[in-house]
């Protein structure tokens, strides 16, 4: 058997990054796609652990908070979804620009898998929307299929997703995969890594997150008199268990986790994920669900926090595979290209503070109140500064390209 | 002796990678497009209603936007990645050069990404929620955003047909890349489109419209807007046209079947009697007639189309410097980038690639079989099936089937190696490759219909 010895590994992957280099320095890439990718995975909790609460509460359902409990869960998974393949959409761009040999090789390998993985999303999703749409008061049981199968698919997901991440850190299998004995397969057709304790570690905190989001959700609505306190209380009580039981979670497979990492001791934000767990952990326990009664926005922007810190620990942990393999992100050549990351900075900080600040600002107010809603003062200037924006950015976008087309065609 | 950059290969029998991408693409297209057609005549209507007093409007577009998010935004949002994961895995090299240069771009596409997800939501939950006002410049704010998005891929998707001159090759410059000859005509042409998609889709929901009059109302608007489309279709089609590279036009006028005027003709005077019939007749208007018009024009209009747009591209997968096959054709300054055809001619193939495998590096008698189907799985089998039978321009089939490997020599000799067809790329493999690949093919010629018996049997390599 063939194995690469370590010089032609790191200069095979060195040889794999694309020629054309990148617009950027690295590091701006390397934090985006940290940042996006902690948005995506806290939408992602809130998909698998809302599907799975929508489906429990739904077992309840003769009781009709809980019923209710189910419905809303069922909305929530339901946009939660969309957003969480929308803000995948960042760090799967941004994974490619410096991780590129990683991400292809990984993701050839299993391709077919990769195939899977859209439709498996697109028939998950479907099937939530026909569960949303029936799970209304008096719903059969029968429409459990739905959600079942959503969540089977959704599960399906997580699963590829992870079985790629972990394959991507692990060039010096890669060619044994593609080739065992010799003899390439190019089908696709296989998965070749997959490690429990990090594929678990996912699912705990989805239970946790979706605890944590259930405390916050619980204070959102007490303005609203259509939302008694009996079922904000339920929802207080059971996202108090769940984060207690996610963390719980969360703190047993990151040990195990982190343990089989070489080095792990040298990551300094494994240390700082392993101490928030315990910290929580000792929290949640000596305390009970009245506690977060008006802490619900507090506990979900620590919780917010804490994920960015993972997502810094399993870049740590993607470093500590690559470097001493002889591939460092940070020696990609560079293109600087001043035009394109200016378009992409002013579109992030103008468009994404005016259009998206209107939008959520308008649902988060309209949210808090019974009946119809009134835009006020600082919505409406927001609404028109919106439109502005997304106009001017129309009309630079064409008079720019006009003027580009016209030098080089004309 | 340096390897090149290039990744394992993923093979599908018989329809070959490209056609997963095509599903998946054809899909999306029409889910994407007609998500941008509706937003428009969503803006217009509900500007409509604003105006002249009219609520009911609003509530089909509330109906509407309900179908769409099943219809559009679920697939739309799904086939998106879809695609993109495709391309990764049937053609990994051609996707990384596109993100390599346009990843600000791609990323300034996602801030409308996400407007437009939370965006659609809005607009469908808030409708009688919020004040009319309010609402209106929301729906405006989500037409325009989904309009940029738009804006944005297809400066990438034009570019992956060509820069149309040299100047980005020199600059590297992503504004040279961006704004290359055929953006605008791409653009204006599936706005254009858009108007019929959103028409057409939008007449499902119309028949869903109980009351006579009001939708006689709206039947005429959509109907006006399809047509719209369709008119400013034509001209912007010999637009397009005009701004192809040279090898296209070849590939357009020679190399597609031979029914495809006919089809394109056919389809655009079914759309214009079906949109007439919708202004005339609205009220005799089934839910799947219109179903129906939805799926042809997915089939016969956007199938086609899809396959032509990958045909016309050919040889390149990208801005006419990377190659179907991911070897990369030429020198561009701008970036530092080499070609890579002349190291191929010179050290060979196999022993370039770092992903095969030790034992096929060094071609042997014993090991030719699997040899050439490798350089065949690398170097052919992203634009040919390497079955007899397969869908995508089977290999066995274009050599007329001959089983005597010193036929395909010639050939391989000959115009592959000097690079001679416009639309396939410069192959010029080593001697001993052409040898091993003229004997994989005629042994799949020779093989009853598939490749299974030469894949079952690969023992010269152990
Ligand atoms: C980038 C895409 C691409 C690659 C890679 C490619 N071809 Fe082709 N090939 C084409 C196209 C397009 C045609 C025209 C097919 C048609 O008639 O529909 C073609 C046609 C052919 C023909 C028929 C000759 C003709 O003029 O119609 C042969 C033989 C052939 N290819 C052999 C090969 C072999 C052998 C390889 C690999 C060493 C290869 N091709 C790689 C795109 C490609
Ligand atoms: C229901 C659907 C999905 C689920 C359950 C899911 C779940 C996950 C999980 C668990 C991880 C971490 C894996 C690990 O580190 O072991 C992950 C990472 C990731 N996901 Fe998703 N995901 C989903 C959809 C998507 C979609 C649609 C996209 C892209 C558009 C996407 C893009 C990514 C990316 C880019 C990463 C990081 C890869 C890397 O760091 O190299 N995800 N996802």
């Amino acid at each position: 058997m063939h194995t690469s010895s370590h010089a032609d590994l790191a200069s095979m992957l060195n040889v794999l990054r694309d020629p054309a280099g990148i617009p950027a320095p690295p590091a701006i890439f390397q934090w985006l796609m940290v940042l996006t990718w902690a948005m995506h995975i806290l939408f992602v909790n809130l998909v698998l652990g809302g599907a799975t609460l929508a489906i429990a509460s739904f077992y309840r359902r003769a009781d009709p908070l809980w019923g209710r409990l189910s419905r809303a869960m069922t909305q929530v998974t339901k946009i939660a979804l969309s957003l969480a393949i929308v803000l995948g959409v960042a760090p799967l761009l941004f994974t490619q620009v410096i991780y590129d040999p990683m991400w292809y090789a990984s993701n050839v390998l299993s391709a077919a898998w990769v195939m899977g993985f859209i439709y498996a999303l697109g028939l998950g999703y479907t099937c939530w929307f026909i569960f949303s749409f029936r799970n209304k008061e008096g719903a059969s049981s029968g429409e459990l299929v739905w959600a079942v199968a959503a969540v089977l698919l959704f599960a399906l997901n997580g699963f590829v997703m992870h079985v790629l991440s972990v394959q991507s850190i692990l060039p010096a299998k890669w060619l044994e995969w593609y080739a065992p004995q010799g003899v390439p397969d190019m089908s696709g057709l296989k998965v070749h890594a997959f490690s429990f304790p990090r594929f678990a570690f996912f699912f705990a905190a989805a239970v946790a997150g979706t605890g944590i989001f259930l405390l916050a959700y619980a204070d959102y609505f007490r303005t609203r008199n259509d939302f008694p306190p009996s079922y904000r209380e339920l929802c207080r009580r059971i996202g108090w268990q769940w984060a207690r039981w996610g963390f719980l979670g969360q703190a047993v497979f990151a040990l195990v986790w982190f343990a089989g990492i070489e080095k792990a001791g040298a990551h300094p934000f494994l240390w700082v994920v392993v101490i928030t767990l315990l910290g929580s952990l000792a929290f949640l326990w000596r305390r009970s669900a009245p506690a977060a009664a008006g802490k619900g926005y507090l506990f979900q922007g620590l919780f917010v926090v804490y994920t960015l810190i993972v997502g810094i620990a399993r870049e740590e942990i993607r470093l500590g595979a690559l470097l001493p393999l002889g591939y460092d992100p940070m020696t990609y050549k560079v293109n600087l290209d001043l035009a394109s990351t200016l378009l992409f900075f002013t579109t992030f900080l103008g468009v994404g503070g005016l259009a998206l600040g209107f939008l959520l600002a308008m649902l988060w107010q309209a949210g808090r109140v019974e009946g119809s809603y009134v835009a006020g003062k600082t919505v409406a200037r927001l609404s028109n500064a919106a439109l502005a924006i997304v106009l001017i950015w129309i009309s630079i976008f064409f008079a720019v390209g006009i003027s580009v087309w016209i030098r080089n065609f004309r | 002796m340096e390897s090149l950059g290039m990744y394992p290969t993923w093979y599908v029998p018989y329809i070959g990678s490209g056609w997963v991408m095509g599903i998946t693409g054809t899909i999306h297209i029409l889910a994407s497009h007609t998500s941008i057609g509706a937003s428009f005549l969503f803006a217009l209507l509900e500007t409509k209603a604003y105006r002249e007093n009219k609520p009911w409007l609003l509530d089909y577009i509330r109906r509407y936007g309900v179908f769409l998010l099943v219809f559009s935004y679920i697939w739309g949002s799904v086939t998106g990645p879809g695609i993109w994961y495709s391309t990764t895995v049937a053609s990994p090299r051609g996707i990384s050069g596109l993100i390599h240069n346009f990843v600000w771009v791609w990323a300034t596409e996602w801030v409308f990404f996400v407007t437009e997800v939370i965006g659609v939501y809005a607009l469908v939950y808030t409708i009688g929620k919020v004040d009319p006002k309010t609402h209106l410049k929301l729906t405006w704010l989500f037409a325009v955003a989904s309009l940029e998005t738009l804006l944005l891929i297809i400066g990438i998707l034009s570019f992956m047909m060509w820069p149309g001159g040299e100047r980005w090759y020199r600059t590297g410059s992503v504004l040279d890349a961006f704004y290359n000859l055929n953006i605008f005509a791409q653009m204006t042409m599936r706005a254009a489109f858009m108007c019929v998609a959103a028409a057409i889709v939008g007449s499902i929901v119309v028949a869903g419209v109980q009351d006579r009059a009001q939708r006689s109302e709206i039947a005429r608007f959509i109907a006006k807007m399809g047509f719209f489309g369709l008119v400013a279709l034509v001209p912007l089609f010999y637009w397009y046209v005009q701004t192809l590279p040279p090898t296209a036009k070849i590939i357009l006028a020679a190399r597609l079947p031979a029914y495809t005027p006919q089809l394109l003709i056919g389809m655009l005077l079914l759309i214009g009697l079906y949109l007439a019939w919708l202004a005339w007749k609205p009220s005799w208007l089934p839910a799947p007639v219109a179903s129906v018009m939805t799926v042809l024009l997915l089939l016969f209009g956007l199938w086609p189309e899809e396959r032509a747009r990958e045909s016309l591209r050919k040889p390149y997968v990208a801005g006419q410097y990377i190659y179907g096959n991911q070897v990369i054709s030429r020198d561009v300054p701008g970036k530092g980038i080499k070609a890579e055809v002349r190291a191929i001619q010179e050290y060979g193939l196999l022993a370039l690639h770092p992903f095969v495998p030790a034992d096929l590096k060094e071609i042997t008698p014993r090991n030719r079989l699997e040899a050439g189907r490798m350089i065949a799985a690398i170097a052919c089998a992203n634009c040919h099936s390497l079955e007899k039978t397969g869908l995508l321009r089977p290999l066995p089939a274009k050599f007329g089937g001959t089983t005597d490997p010193r036929v395909v020599r010639a050939f391989l000799d000959g115009p592959l190696y000097t690079g001679a067809i416009p639309y396939m790329p410069d192959i010029p493999l080593s001697e001993k490759e052409r040898e091993a690949l003229a004997y994989f093919i005629a042994h799949a010629s020779e093989r009853p219909a598939s490749l299974s018996a030469v894949e079952a049997k690969p023992t010269g390599s152990q």
